[in-house]
Parts: C-alpha cells; sequence; structure tokens
C-alpha cells in the first residue's frame, strides 16, 4: 500500500507547503489542517500532471528521468517555500475566522452533527469502494477518454507524441490532460498499471471535494455549518457514483470549488492575500487543465471579480488583485495553452461545428430555449438526492444572516455560478448535437461540476445551526447565549 | 368581540413554539434527507453483496474479462500505429460500438480504427453461430493467427 501511495505522497508534501504558505491561519501547518490537506490533495494531482507532461516533452518517456527531475523539481521547491515560510511574519487573521470554543449546547449540536458526519461518510466510502470493484476501468467516459489516454502515454516508447496524436484526432483533440497526464505518471513510477490507480485518483477528488466544502465552511461560518454541508454533499449519491465512474467532472468541480474557497479566504483574511489570491488563479488554472469548461471557468472568476470589486474598491484594487492572480494562474494557463495550440489536432466538434449563420439561426430558434430551460428547471429542481428544493425547504425553516465580511466573497460565488449556468445554457442553445441528445449526455454531468460549489455558496448564505439553535434558545428564555455568538463575532 | 386572555395566550404560546421548533424542524429535516440519501446508496451495495454471496471470488467485470481475451494478440501487436477492426457484430448498434470501444481501450497505445483497410486488423468475433474462416473471406481478409474465443489477427490490404 506504501508503495502504490508512494508516487503521489512528494507532491502532495509540496502542495501541503503551499496551502501551509499562502492558506489561512496563525500557524502554516497545524491550523485548518483538513482545508490544508483537501487542497494539497487537489493541487498535487495537478502539480505532478504538469510535471510529468513538461518532462515528456522535454525527456521522453524515460522513467527514471522522470523520478530524477521531479525529485530535483520537488526539493527545489519545498526548499524555497520552506525559506518564505521561514522569513515570513506572523500572521493576524485567525481571530477573523470562528475559532471560538463552543459552549455545551453547541458542544452537543456539533457531537450530533458529527456522529450524522461519520454515518453518510461510512456509507459513502463503502458505497464508492463498491462501485469501484464493479466497474475499476470506470465508466464509459472514462474507458475511451481518460483512461485511454493515460494508457497511451504511461505505454508509449520514444514515438509517443505521433502515437497521442493519432489518438487525439479520433475523438474530443482538444479535451486537457490533468487526469490522463495524472494518472499516467503514477503509472509509470510504478512501473505498472494496476486500476487502483485512477480509482484512487477518482475517491481523492470526490472526497477531498467534501472535505474542502465542510471545512471552509467550518472556518468561514462555524463548525455545525461544515458538518451539515458536508452531510448534504455526502448525500448527493450522484456525486458518489460520478466520482467513482472515473469522470473528469468531479475533479473539475473540485477546482472550480477550491478557486471560490480560496477566494472567499481571501475576502475574509488579514494574512497573506496575495498568496490567496495566487492559489485561487493557481486553482482555476488546473480547472482549465482538467476540462475544456475549466476555461470558460477562468474568463467568468476573471469577469466576475471585475463586476464585484471595480464597484466597491475601484479598478486599482482590481488590478492589484489579478496581479497576484495571474501569477498563479499563468504558468497552468502555458500548459493548456501549448497543448491546445502545438499538441491537440484540432477542436472539439462542439466548437469546430459552429458557423456563423448555423450558431444564429440556433441562437434565434425559441423551441431551443424552451427545450433547454425547461431541462436546466427540472434538473434544478430534483438535483442531487437533498436537491434545491429540500435546501429551499431548509432555508425557510432556518433563514439567513450574512456578515459584512463574507458578502464581497458570497456575490463572487453567486455571479460565479450564475455565469457558468448561463454558459452551459448557451452551449445547449448552440450545440450541433442537438438540444435533446445535449440534455441525456450531459447536463446531469454538467449539474455535477457545479453542485458542490452551489452547496458551498447556500451554506455561505443560510443561518448556521449555531445561531439557529441560539434563537431557539432564546425565544424559549434559555438565556442570553445570542449575545454570546455575537460577542464571539 | 374580545378576544379572551387565554386564546391570546394559547395562540402566543403556540406561535412562540413553532418559532422555537422551526430550526430544529430545519436541521432534523436537512439530516434525515440527506442521511436518507447515504442509506440508499447502500441498496446496490447490498445487490452486489447478494449477487456474489457464496461465491468466493469475485466475478471481473467485462473490461477486465476482454483485457484477458486481447492479452496475447497485445503482444503480437506493435507498439504504436493503427491497426484495422472487423466484427460479426451490427455497428449500427450501440452494444457494437461500445465493444469497440473497449478493444480500443484493452490494445493502447495501438490506434484501432474501425475499418479492414490496414496492414493488420483485428477479428473480434462476438456470435458464437459465426464460422471464422467464412468471416474471414468474406471481407478478403488473410487469418494471420486465430487466437480462440473469437479474436483473430488478419491481414488485411492497405490504403
Amino acid at each position: 500500500m506504501v508503495s502504490l501511495l508512494l508516487p503521489i505522497l512528494p507532491p502532495i508534501a509540496l502542495s501541503f507547503l503551499l496551502a501551509g504558505l499562502w492558506g489561512p491561519g496563525s500557524h502554516p501547518f497545524r491550523s485548518h489542517f483538513l482545508l490544508k490537506v483537501c487542497l494539497a490533495v487537489g493541487l498535487a494531482l495537478g502539480i505532478s500532471s504538469c510535471t510529468y507532461w513538461g518532462w515528456l516533452f522535454i525527456g521522453g518517456p524515460s522513467r527514471m528521468g522522470l523520478i530524477a527531475s521531479e525529485g530535483t523539481f520537488f526539493i527545489a521547491t519545498a526548499g524555497l517555500v520552506f525559506y518564505t515560510l521561514k522569513k515570513r511574519p506572523s500572521r493576524g487573521d485567525s481571530n477573523r475566522f470562528s475559532e471560538s470554543t463552543p459552549n455545551p449546547s453547541d458542544r452537543r449540536l456539533l457531537t450530533a452533527l458529527s456522529v450524522c458526519a461519520i454515518v453518510a461518510l461510512t456509507t459513502a466510502l463503502t458505497r464508492f469502494v463498491f462501485l469501484s470493484l464493479a466497474a475499476p476501468h470506470g465508466e464509459i467516459d472514462a474507458l475511451t477518454i481518460w483512461n485511454l489516454r493515460a494508457r497511451f502515454l504511461a505505454r508509449s516508447d520514444e514515438q509517443w507524441l505521433d502515437s497521442f496524436t493519432g489518438l487525439l484526432a479520433t475523438r474530443v483533440p482538444d479535451y486537457p490532460l490533468l487526469l490522463p497526464a495524472g494518472i499516467a505518471r503514477w503509472w509509470t513510477y510504478l512501473g505498472d498499471e494496476p486500476t487502483i490507480v485512477p480509482a484512487l485518483v477518482a475517491m481523492l477528488f470526490t472526497f477531498a471535494t467534501i472535505g474542502l466544502a465542510a471545512s471552509a465552511l467550518g472556518l468561514l461560518r462555524s463548525g455545525g455549518q461544515g458538518l451539515l454541508a458536508g452531510v448534504v454533499l455526502l448525500g448527493t449519491p450522484f456525486l458518489i457514483k460520478h466520482g467513482a465512474s472515473q469522470y473528469a467532472d468531479v475533479p473539475l468541480g473540485f477546482f472550480i470549488l477550491a478557486t471560490l474557497v480560496a477566494l472567499s479566504l481571501y475576502e475574509k483574511a488579514a494574512g497573506h492575500q496575495a498568496g490567496l489570491l495566487a492559489m485561487a488563479g493557481l486553482l482555476a488554472g488546473f480547472a482549465a487543465w482538467t476540462k475544456n469548461e475549466g476555461l470558460f471557468f477562468v474568463f467568468v472568476v476573471i469577469f466576475t471579480r471585475l463586476l464585484v470589486v471595480v464597484p466597491a474598491r475601484g479598478w486599482k484594487s482590481y488590478g492589484g488583485e489579478m496581479r497576484a492572480f495571474v501569477a498563479g494562474l499563468l504558468p497552468v494557463l502555458l500548459f493548456v495553452l501549448f497543448f491546445k495550440t502545438h499538441v491537440a489536432p484540432g477542436l472539439s466538434q462542439i466548437v469546430a461545428d459552429q458557423g456563423a449563420t448555423t450558431t444564429i439561426e440556433r441562437l434565434s430558434d425559441a423551441s431551443r430555449y424552451v427545450e433547454a430551460g425547461q431541462a436546466f428547471f427540472k434538473k434544478a429542481v430534483r438535483f442531487g438526492h437533498p436537491g434545491f428544493a429540500v435546501l429551499l425547504v431548509y432555508l425557510l425553516l432556518v433563514g439567513w444572516r450574512t456578515n459584512e465580511s463574507d458578502r464581497s466573497g458570497l456575490r463572487t460565488a453567486g455571479v460565479t455560478l450564475c455565469l457558468m449556468l448561463v454558459g452551459y445554457f448557451m452551449v445547449f442553445i448552440v450545440t450541433p448535437h442537438g438540444v435533446r441528445y445535449q440534455i441525456e449526455t450531459s447536463l446531469d454531468r454538467l449539474w455535477m461540476q457545479l453542485w458542490p460549489s452551489a452547496v458551498f455558496l447556500f451554506f455561505l448564505f443560510v443561518k448556521t445551526p449555531e445561531e439557529a439553535m441560539v434563537q431557539n434558545s432564546l425565544l424559549s428564555g434559555k438565556g442570553n447565549a445570542l449575545s454570546q455568538v455575537r460577542a464571539r463575532q | 368581540m374580545a378576544v379572551p386572555a387565554v386564546v391570546t395566550s394559547m395562540l402566543s404560546s403556540v406561535l412562540r413554539w413553532a418559532a422555537t421548533a422551526r430550526p430544529v424542524a430545519g436541521i432534523l429535516f436537512l439530516l434525515l434527507v440527506s442521511l436518507f440519501s447515504t442509506v440508499k446508496l447502500t441498496k446496490p451495495t447490498e445487490q452486489f453483496a447478494s449477487r456474489f454471496a457464496g461465491i468466493t471470488e469475485i466475478a471481473p467485470d467485462g473490461i477486465t474479462l476482454s483485457e484477458r481475451r486481447f492479452s496475447v494478440l497485445r503482444t503480437l501487436l506493435p507498439r504504436g500505429g493503427t491497426v484495422g477492426y472487423v466484427t460479426d457484430d451490427d455497428m449500427g448498434g450501440y452494444t457494437a460500438y461500445e465493444r469497440y470501444l473497449t478493444v480500443r481501450y484493452v490494445l493502447a497505445p495501438v490506434l484501432v480504427e474501425n475499418d479492414h483497410r490496414y496492414a493488420h486488423v483485428v477479428g473480434n468475433i462476438t456470435q458464437p453461430k459465426t464460422d471464422p474462416a467464412r468471416f474471414v473471406l468474406e471481407r478478403n481478409l488473410t487469418l494471420l493467427k486465430n487466437l480462440g474465443d473469437g479474436v483473430l489477427l488478419l491481414e488485411g490490404a492497405p490504403r
């Protein structure tokens, strides 16, 4: 087991150092440990896929060369991060987050929620393992796109580029390579191709998504809020099922969520703000390196920050923010652009088949809007098992409350998700495949890319269970708990 | 008409109770729906367990079986390039297309094209009634090796 995990441990360690350097908390490693581990998992898979792809171009498919070059890169970067960490002034942002000691009633509530979270986690993990055992190579798209490309990369000889370009030409030529390169790298290290590797990658992304949403909300709102969000995500059967299918939608959903989490932390942190922005840029870059929808997400985030920051703080503030964001984004974006311009032998059919005349015809066809609109509405009501309808009932029962410091993060997440939905909707309108086909083959997956972020946004907005229970105690005359909560905030 | 004091008192108690019970009901509601979903998650797990109850070795999935079926052929093919593919399946059907995609996955990094005009062609016979010799003859191909279990290595006329 240790030898199986060995290839991913160095990038995880480096990513954990980066999360410690840029992330929140007074202590780089001990503060908000779960949050940093979850971020490190995604960063590690992103970074290692880039180092592998870079090495393939420079050194070819040589296993020893890969190990030596990556080892040098990881050690040098880790040394640099350590040096920066030692020179970093102590943080003053801890008291901005909800780290207060819970009172006895909060503690009971947290215990009850923790028990529910453990039950949900155990069940979801069991389900994931059984699904992976039943389909160890993944479902059809994993087989025909992601894992097939990983096999081509890992198995090819010196002629790997010709062979790989030939494969790309047969289907969705410009789909980026975070997953195939990450899996191929892991296999190359092992010198073998166990099916457990793609399954492990899928498992890491699925549960890191849930852990990230829960730990970030625990930090930004309250422990109870984080646990409740975790239970809702664990109780979304399609997230577990689709995660186990080894498709790229759950990893993309992770990077979308992680970018929004980093931006929300940035809004609330007094510490390393430029670092959090750079991390948001890096994570957004990995979204673009995972799927084409991730490239659209990068543009959406940059535009959303313009809409949120410029009216509130002006162009200068936006410019400064973008410098840090792009510093993180650019290295990964260069990989994406290089791949798309020098390796990918064409564009995906959905982009390539768009002529100006046909696109205008499709855009002016009202029936396409009706069909896509109905499908989106049905999906919105029914998606996930708890789904939006259940979240709406919860919101009506519990109510909402936001702090001034949360509002900018909330706006960013809200506007980003709305623009992403509008973008996806417009793809359905102009698709060359037909609206019905697009709905049947991709609507579920597109929702899944946004669902973890939608849950994160919802729980940023809604009252925490602690606040709701305090109100309960106050109304029933059981002390001055509300003033305690206000004092803590 | 004045409302009796006892009624207003009862009404305010009910309203206060409703206000205090609401958040508790909300949290319980969300937890129960989410946990119910996770309990439902175990259903396929139970089906899986019952399906294999009493069987000491878990039956491999279709892709793993295909990997075994084509393992010898893989060793005979070059480590790159493109080979053709012929089958007795109706390639218009989804299952046939899925089988073809499985062969592509199994034989990577060789690129498998659904066409017989290549120097090497993979034959995939899936119907028990199909006669391999006739199958090869009908397609103007030459049999290089019959590897059994419907797997053939054929020689075609390149484009």
